[in-house]
């Protein structure tokens, strides 16, 4: 399926609607939203290099580079740096970079290197532990589940890994790669059809 | 000297694009005002058409800006995609009283209102809803019944694009409907089930305000068919679901009958006590503060049920030392809302090889089946609790959402989510709420909000009749899902407050004696002939279906009352 970039969809709109979408509408669209090419310069705004890497890294052993792109390939530690400053509370984010500081002291004193250093199984089996120990975590209560958008943050903080997992999986499933060619994003689908063979879509809507 | 109009029409919403339109097809020089800033048909739909990765943060609002800014509307529908359409709690204070409940009042302050971000379900309401107060002595009756609105349902229905089936249920009139959208694969397996195990229930596919088959009418405003896109708080440029900017707006600017003051706010309701009539309006410019009159013959309060009724409150003169037209004293109690926060969720096994194309702006509906005059003993629960509920429900075959709760990572795992996973189904309870006096909302003389107008105060809770509904709601969905063939089904029930469900009703309800109602028959103040509210506040009970179909309804069979007696000379 043809992908569609918004001024593509916007032009679509306006030959169904008689040219009425405002050329405003349109110029604002040619502007690019996305990460720039250049990470390297990019600054940082909640993480600092240490829980980047770590972060990155994690991030691209759940998602990692297939017939399509990765977390990390599609950027998804930026967005998790940027959610960190612009969408957590300041307690959350505190809190946020804390777990995430001491579970890097924690991987370097179970095997004297940090996440990114690990070999792939490595990295594999710490992903197993730390699963393991989250599902625990979460049938013992421990910690709030659940994704919330709008709690005051604080009490119950989530597993750390849980977070991570969160907000990858988020991260990746909304960016555009893995939106648009892992799944499949189909702006304007024009019609609704409630049951239809699944080998007529063959493959999951990123937007349901 | 005030400008003067024929008609003017405060507020722009679901009520006032009607009010707007009706008065304008009909010839009248309308002014239109509305407090909020102006937002054009396309033009100010900023988020249309973005996908996950255009929006901010992927489409994560900052909670540190919902909680500053959106402290009530954050518990609504607000997400990063659509805040421009809510207002910000933070600059439109409103109290609640600390001994009751909060009332979470979730509005949206420009052009068109919360009609931009409405859930456009649209169900007529029966006799039986219209008898209720009469039949069991909450509230008092209705001065109308449904021979007299299911003219104007038609009407309405007609002009705004209702899409839906007609399903033949007694307490759910049919109506002048587009083809019904489609039940997915799980809802038609759940609803041979249903009919099976309730043969005096129904399982019918929503109705609601999407175009499906545009009438010529709606393709002539520039309307077309809905794209499946269930973006629609967004602003559609298709004008494919009924807001006042896809419909009535147009209908009444191509006219050239109306004028638009936006950033207006509707201080209070001028009324001259020598000729007993409103003369005009006191507006406050939003952005400069100033103040300034307009003048008309003929003045509708389509401000939204709390927001009209303040204005009234607000109204004061040596005749109508309470508010205007509030001889009665009844003006600003019986609020009330639905009550929902209460239903229950499952899976439908199976299907793994189906699929759906398109995301439906709309989902199934189970009407009313409790407490019905004509009902079974199996369905009766009058001992528990009067009046009834329906249920909305949707279906979901999960994706990548289902990924991070579990502890899988890899290739594999990545691959795995290319599939969809498990179908769920989930539906919520909307139920009836009885008018009761004590709920009320009244100004607070010693506070003001920035413009200087007494700030609402409001003291409204649920009582007993709505809680055990609310449990029954719950627990009758877990056996509806059940029945239909769902696993693992969940009920669920939250703590309800009143507001949240965004069909706040009542305050200046309609009845046909004056020392207990404000309004008419007519949706006429009684005590000032040319003074009509035709918003939720006009509302005398609340059934159990969604609002805003009865408010168009009541809005276009008002304007026709109004103009006929203007032309009589009796107004």
């Amino acid at each position: 399926m043809k992908r569609l970039n918004r001024r593509e969809i916007l032009e679509r709109m306006a030959a169904v609607t008689g040219g009425a979408v405002s050329l405003a509408v349109l110029g604002a669209c040619d502007a690019d939203v996305s990460v720039p090419e250049n990470t390297d310069e990019l600054e940082l705004k909640a993480l600092n290099k240490a829980q980047f890497d770590l972060v990155g890294d994690i991030a691209d052993t759940i998602i990692p580079d297939t017939d399509t792109p990765g977390a990390k390939a599609v950027n998804v530690h930026f967005l998790i740096d940027e959610l960190a400053a612009n969408w957590m509370t300041a307690e959350e984010r505190e809190g946020f970079l804390a777990d995430l500081t001491a579970l890097d002291e924690r991987i370097r004193q179970e095997h004297g290197k940090s996440f990114s250093e690990l070999s792939e199984n490595e990295r594999g089996q710490m992903l197993d532990q730390l699963g393991a120990e989250m599902l625990a975590a979460e049938g013992a209560g421990e910690y709030e589940t659940g994704l919330s958008n709008v709690g005051v943050g604080g009490a119950n903080r989530k597993h750390v890994y849980k977070e991570l997992r969160e907000l990858t999986i988020y991260g990746y499933y909304t960016s555009e790669v893995g939106a648009s060619e892992e799944l499949i994003y189909d702006p304007i689908p024009g019609e609704f059809k409630g049951c239809i063979p699944f080998s007529d879509v063959g493959k999951a809507w990123s937007v349901g | 000297m005030a400008e003067e109009f024929d008609a003017i029409v405060v507020g722009s919403g679901m009520s006032g694009g009607w009010a707007a339109k009706e008065f304008t097809e009909k010839g009248l020089k309308t002014l239109l005002i509305d407090r909020g800033r102006d937002v054009k048909h396309r033009e100010d739909y900023p988020t249309e058409g973005m996908a996950p990765w255009d929006l901010p943060n992927n489409g994560r609002t900052s909670k540190e800006e919902l909680n500053r800014d959106y402290e009530i509307q954050k518990l609504a529908f607000i997400a990063e995609d659509n805040k421009h359409f809510f207002v910000k709690d933070s600059d439109h204070p409103y109290e609640n009283d600390p001994d009751t409940d909060p009332f979470h009042w979730i509005r949206g302050y420009h052009v068109g209102g919360r009609s931009l971000i409405w859930g456009k379900q649209s169900y007529r309401w029966s006799d039986m809803d219209f008898n209720s107060n009469e039949n069991d002595g909450n509230g008092i009756p209705w001065p109308i019944g449904y021979d007299d609105i299911a003219p104007w349902y038609d009407y309405v229905e007609g002009f705004a694009g209702i899409s839906g089936n007609q399903d033949g249920v007694r307490n759910l009139p049919d109506g002048n409907f587009q083809p019904p959208m489609e039940f997915t694969c799980i809802e038609e397996k759940m609803k041979e089930n249903f009919d099976r195990a309730y043969p005096d229930r129904h399982f019918i596919i929503g109705r609601a305000a999407h175009l499906t088959e545009p009438t010529e009418e709606q393709l002539d405003l520039g309307r077309g068919k809905c794209q499946f896109r269930n973006q629609c708080m967004r602003g559609c440029s298709f004008g494919a679901y009924f807001s006042s900017q896809s419909a009535t707006l147009p209908a009444a600017n191509r006219t050239g009958n109306l004028t638009t003051v936006t950033d207006a706010i509707c201080h209070s309701v001028i009324y001259d006590a020598e000729t007993g009539k409103a003369t005009g309006v006191r507006v406050i410019d939003t952005n400069s503060k100033e103040k300034r009159e307009y003048s008309g013959k003929v003045i509708f309060l389509c401000a939204s049920t709390v927001g009209t009724t303040q204005i009234m409150l607000n109204s004061k003169s040596e005749t109508f030392q309470n508010g205007i037209a509030n001889g009665s004293g009844v003006l600003g109690h019986y609020l009330m809302d639905h009550i929902y926060q209460a239903g229950a969720r499952g899976r439908m096994p199976g299907f793994d090889d189906h699929y759906y194309k398109g995301r439906r702006p709309n989902g199934i509906y189970i009407p009313r089946f409790r407490n019905l005059p004509w009902g079974s003993e199996e369905n009766d629960k009058s001992g528990e609790f009067l009046r009834g509920y329906g249920f909305q429900g949707y279906t979901e075959r999960v994706s990548w959402s289902r990924a991070s709760a579990s502890s899988g990572h890899g290739a594999d795992f990545k691959n795995s989510l290319k599939e969809p996973g498990d179908w769920w189904f989930s539906m919520t309870g909307f139920g009836e709420m009885l008018p009761r006096f004590e709920n009320h909302m009244r100004l607070d003389e010693n506070k003001t909000d920035q413009w200087g107008i007494p700030l609402v105060h409001i003291s409204c809770e649920f009582s007993e009749n709505e809680h055990n509904l609310q449990k029954d709601m719950m627990e009758e969905a877990g056996r509806i899902l059940t029945a239909a063939g769902l696993e693992d089904v969940t009920p669920w029930r939250n703590k309800p407050t009143v507001g949240l469900c965004i069909h706040e009703m009542g305050t200046a309800r309609m009845g046909d004696d004056p020392s207990e109602s404000v309004l008419n028959k007519h949706n006429q103040a009684h005590e000032v002939s040319n003074l009509f509210v035709t918003d939720g506040a006009c509302m005398t009970s609340t059934a159990c279906q969604n609002p805003s179909l009865t408010y168009m309804a009541l809005t276009a069979r008002a304007v026709d009352y109004a103009v006929t007696q203007m032309q009589m000379g009796t107004l």
